[in-house]
């Protein structure tokens, strides 16, 4: 064997050596560490020509360990280039479908640990805007009456239209402010569950009163108790203005309490009926017509600060102990004799954590989430989570998030209109988008915040959302959108799914020459319609 | 033999050219109809007791609903010697004195549990049970082989099915997108049924509703939406059935005034549909339903809770109509439901039944495919 054979020969067992030691392919490095071992000793038998025969069977023995060694990395490659696609799929899913929809860079984020990563962004959300305070809104309310009051017929009109209109402004500013937060943040999970219980907990706006006032729910009650306890969420809602104003309980008083007796005032029992039927058990939580008295009665008194009369300096929740209705009361066969507030407190505590209300909102949160029928596997274990945590909103996303049965492929869920267009806005990379962009769609689409017009909030399942006219509406939203801006195809279909867009939406979408029609194309394909 | 077959052929030519529905058309024909129904669902469980007000029964209605009673007792419209009509309906009023408009009271639809969402559920679906999947008008609408419209933004369960397409059309301030872009639509959808289905109808009812005028409609939603109805349904391309859909019923507090408004929507609704549908109006009949009643008593704040009984409606030209029908229970404590709410004597879904068997000509078989768990009246609602 001269020097110069030998010398490559060893560079490319060097080679395969070294390679398959960085792969763990350690009985590909031993092997090849004894061929090098019997190369560099024994080549001096192999000088000699009858010594042909080595060189062939050494030879012979090199080419198998390469063809090995090939078989082998090129398998663990595709296994861990299948791991790369696993956690990309993942990735672009944990932006999609958890999140509100990737932004540019996204999925490279996420896709070190998409879960993890999920995981992290599980905040409370803090409001530090100046739009009014529900007592803010209470107090200039209070006011309006009051200076309306020592004006002529005309002017009255007048006024009452300019505050009308006041009210407006606010709710349209904060819905622009709503949205550029949703479209612009690196949290967008925290986002949709916000969404989420602020629609579980949906108040609709009627009145000027309201258009200031039912927003402050959301960032009041719900945003700054949604990674803590459930029980704090509900009690925030309970005794928050605009959920006592929005199921008349501002107004309801026990038949036998004091003020109904002096008053000619009686029990409501619409906030106690919604609490125990969408809140808490559900319409299938085990509860009769005397539990929703007996709730009714419980937090009777429950209240607000009258804003009409000259002391309306104070505002929001007040507990009138003189509208309370007396004694105790039987609520699912447990006895409450508490006096007061507690009474009130102690019964939604523990529905609060009732199992059946575990189970009501974790159906929800799967349903949401995942698909529309979610793998019941699933709702039993973040069921598990809520029961031993006493309802932790944080551990019982931890558990759903960290579950393999949230990460379905099949049956994705159908945008809603929200949805859609603040993920159009995220994929395309937008700052904000034009104020009719959103209110004017939203409002035709019937998905405007605050408008539901139940307390059962918006449906969340395809067929509540998914028509005819639904879809000639979004193609127009599109056509309208594509017109306005240039954008690079390439890098909004790469923001949104990587190197995952099907085939089928690829090729009908390359087949095209007009650059808006392509944009149109991907905001109205199927893989975006879905998450 | 040439010959022979000649003559046969020129034979049965002959008799096809006298009886050619025979010949040429199929058995859809014989179902295509110019019999129009609509299905108007009214939202939040309307009141009946003081939409068709009984008023032998007044002085049990002063005792029971004393804030509520005393703005309707003068002003309301009289339909019989036992009962008025709320003034609001001053339209439908005028239809029942010609004979063109059925009060019906008592009416339940068999659910007792109180629940909007489970009650309109149970409602739309028609089948005894709460399903989200399929509703009765869709089942009616496949029978009959008849095009179903729902002026609403997606499909409500009514006319939801696996087999039957409804389409649905809302008014939208948007403008709309060039054939480009639906053309490229239509292939991106190719593996997707659903939205494909979505997109065809959507062109369909696009096409259609070109003309549709809106104006001096008003500016609530419902009245835009009523006329384009009665637009919609017009004509030889006319669909056959239609759903629309009124809300804001859910009257627990200021009844008075919500109810009163509430009824004035509902009136004109009725007027913008009769005077759209021009001629067709007398091969209508329009059904208006809403899950369940309110209680008999008033509660704290002016307004009533969740109840069972309600009133229902039938509307139309050819209705044999102006006579209060179904049978009033009775407001005396012991003749209430649970001590708290109107009794049902009837059932909405029997009414409908009714209306399906005299209206659409349906046999007994098909009432059972629609409504499986009861069965139509015999008292006569259509001329």
């Amino acid at each position: 064997m001269d020097s110069s054979f030998r010398l490559s020969l060893l560079t490319i067992i060097d080679y395969v050596s070294s390679r398959a030691y960085l792969l763990n392919l350690s009985f590909i490095f031993n092997y090849t560490k004894q061929l090098a071992f019997e190369i560099t000793i024994l080549h001096r038998l192999l000088e000699k020509p009858r010594h042909f025969a080595y060189k062939i069977t050494l030879f012979y023995k090199l080419s198998c360990y390469i063809v090995i060694y090939t078989l082998v990395s090129n398998a663990l490659y595709v296994d861990e280039l299948g791991s790369i696609m696993q956690n990309m799929n993942m990735a672009v899913d944990a932006c999609n479908r958890f999140g509100l929809g990737a932004a540019p860079h996204e999925i490279n984020v996420a896709k070190a640990n998409p879960k993890q990563w999920l995981i992290e962004q599980l905040n409370n959300i803090s409001f530090s805007d100046e739009l009014p305070s529900a007592n803010d809104s209470l107090i200039a309310n209070g006011q309006f009456h009051k200076n309306k009051k020592s004006l002529n017929a005309f002017r009255r009109e007048q006024f009452s239209k300019q505050y009308k209109q006041q009210s407006q402004t606010t709710l349209a500013h904060f819905y622009q402010i709503y949205f550029e937060r949703q479209i612009n943040s690196e949290a967008s999970l925290n986002w949709r569950l916000l969404d989420f219980f602020s629609n579980h907990f949906s108040v609709t706006a009627r009145y000027p009163m309201h258009l200031n006032l039912f927003p402050c729910l959301e960032r009041e009650a719900i945003a700054p108790n949604l990674t803590g306890r459930f029980s704090d969420m509900l009690m925030s809602v309970c005794q928050h203005p605009a959920m006592l104003m929005y199921l008349n309980n501002a107004n309801s008083f026990g038949n036998r309490s004091l003020l109904a007796k002096k008053n000619n005032k009686g029990l409501n029992e619409n906030l106690a009926r919604e609490i125990l039927e969408l809140h808490t058990l559900g319409v299938k939580g085990g509860y009769t017509q005397t539990d929703i008295i007996a709730l009714a009665n419980g937090i009777s008194g429950w209240s607000i600060h009258n804003r009409f009369k000259a002391k309306g300096k104070i505002a929001g929740f007040q507990f009138k102990h003189r509208g309370h209705e007396p004694n105790s009361q039987v609520l699912l066969g447990k006895t409450y004799s508490q006096k007061g507030l507690d009474q009130g407190i102690r019964m939604l505590t523990d529905l609060a954590n009732h199992k059946n209300t575990a189970k009501h909102i974790c159906l929800k949160l799967a349903r949401h989430f995942t698909q529309d029928q979610p793998s019941p596997s699933l709702v039993k274990i973040m069921v598990q989570t809520w029961l031993q945590t006493k309802g932790n909103l944080k551990a019982v996303m931890v558990t759903m998030i960290n579950s393999s049965l949230a990460w379905q492929q099949s049956n994705r869920k159908y945008k809603t209109p929200r949805e859609f267009i603040v993920s159009s806005a995220r994929m395309l990379g937008l700052k904000t988008l034009p104020k009719n962009m959103i209110q004017t769609f939203l409002n035709d689409a019937g998905h405007s915040p605050h408008k539901a017009g139940s307390p059962a909030g918006y449906g969340d399942m395809q067929n509540n959302w998914d028509g005819s006219a639904a879809l000639m509406l979004r193609i127009s939203w599109t056509n309208n959108i594509s017109k306005l801006l240039d954008i690079n195809i390439e890098q909004a279909i790469n923001n949104a799914f990587a190197n995952t867009l099907s085939p089928h939406t690829m090729a009908t979408i390359a087949r095209q020459s007009d650059e808006r029609l392509k944009t149109s194309l991907l905001l109205m394909s199927p893989d975006f319609q879905y998450r | 033999m040439k010959r022979r077959q000649f003559i046969k052929l020129l034979g049965s030519s002959l008799l096809a050219y006298h009886c050619p529905s025979r010949a040429f058309l199929g058995n859809k024909a014989e179902n295509k109809t110019d019999k129009k129904l609509i299905w108007i669902i009214l939202r939040g469980a309307k009141d009946g007791l003081h939409t068709i007000i009984p008023r032998q029964e007044q002085h049990r209605l002063n005792q029971y609903r004393p804030r509520l009673s005393s703005a309707l007792r003068s002003t309301a419209l009289p339909l019989n010697a036992a009962f008025s009509l709320h003034p609001s309906l001053k339209y439908a009023h005028q239809l029942y004195q010609q004979g063109e408009c059925s009060p019906i009271v008592a009416v339940g639809s068999g659910y007792e549990q109180r629940s909007h969402f489970d009650g309109q559920d149970f409602l739309e679906s028609g089948s005894g049970r709460i399903t989200q999947t399929e509703g009765w008008l869709a089942r009616a609408v496949d029978i009959k082989q008849a095009s179903a419209l729902a002026l609403n933004r997606s499909t409500p369960i009514s006319l939801r099915s696996d087999k039957v397409t409804a389409s649905t059309w809302y008014p939208a301030d948007q403008q709309s997108a060039d054939s480009k872009l639906f053309d490229a639509l239509s292939d991106l959808y190719e593996k997707s049924p659903i939205l494909s289905k979505r997109l065809s109808e959507g062109l369909a009812v696009s096409q259609m509703s070109q003309g549709v005028d809106l104006s001096k409609s008003g500016k609530a939603t419902e009245l835009k939406l009523a006329k384009a109805c009665a637009q919609l349904l017009t004509g030889d391309k006319g669909y056959d059935a239609a759903m629309l859909e009124i809300s804001g019923w859910d009257t627990h507090n200021d009844q008075v005034k919500r109810l009163s408004y509430r009824l004035k929507v509902l009136d004109k609704c009725i007027r913008l549909i009769k005077e759209g549908l021009k001629d067709d109006w007398q091969n209508t009949v329009v059904a208006i339903a809403t899950e369940f009643g309110r209680t008999v008593k008033e509660n704290g704040t002016k307004g009533t809770d969740h109840g069972n009984a309600s009133a229902m409606f039938l509307l139309g030209g050819g209705l044999k109509g102006g006579e209060v029908l179904g049978q009033w229970p009775g407001l005396e404590p012991s003749q209430l439901f649970e001590n708290r709410d109107l009794l049902p004597t009837t059932n909405t879904f029997s009414w409908l039944a009714s209306v399906l068997e005299q209206h659409w000509g349906f046999n007994e078989t098909q009432l059972n495919t629609v409504f499986p768990h009861i069965k139509s009246y015999s008292d006569k609602l259509v001329l």
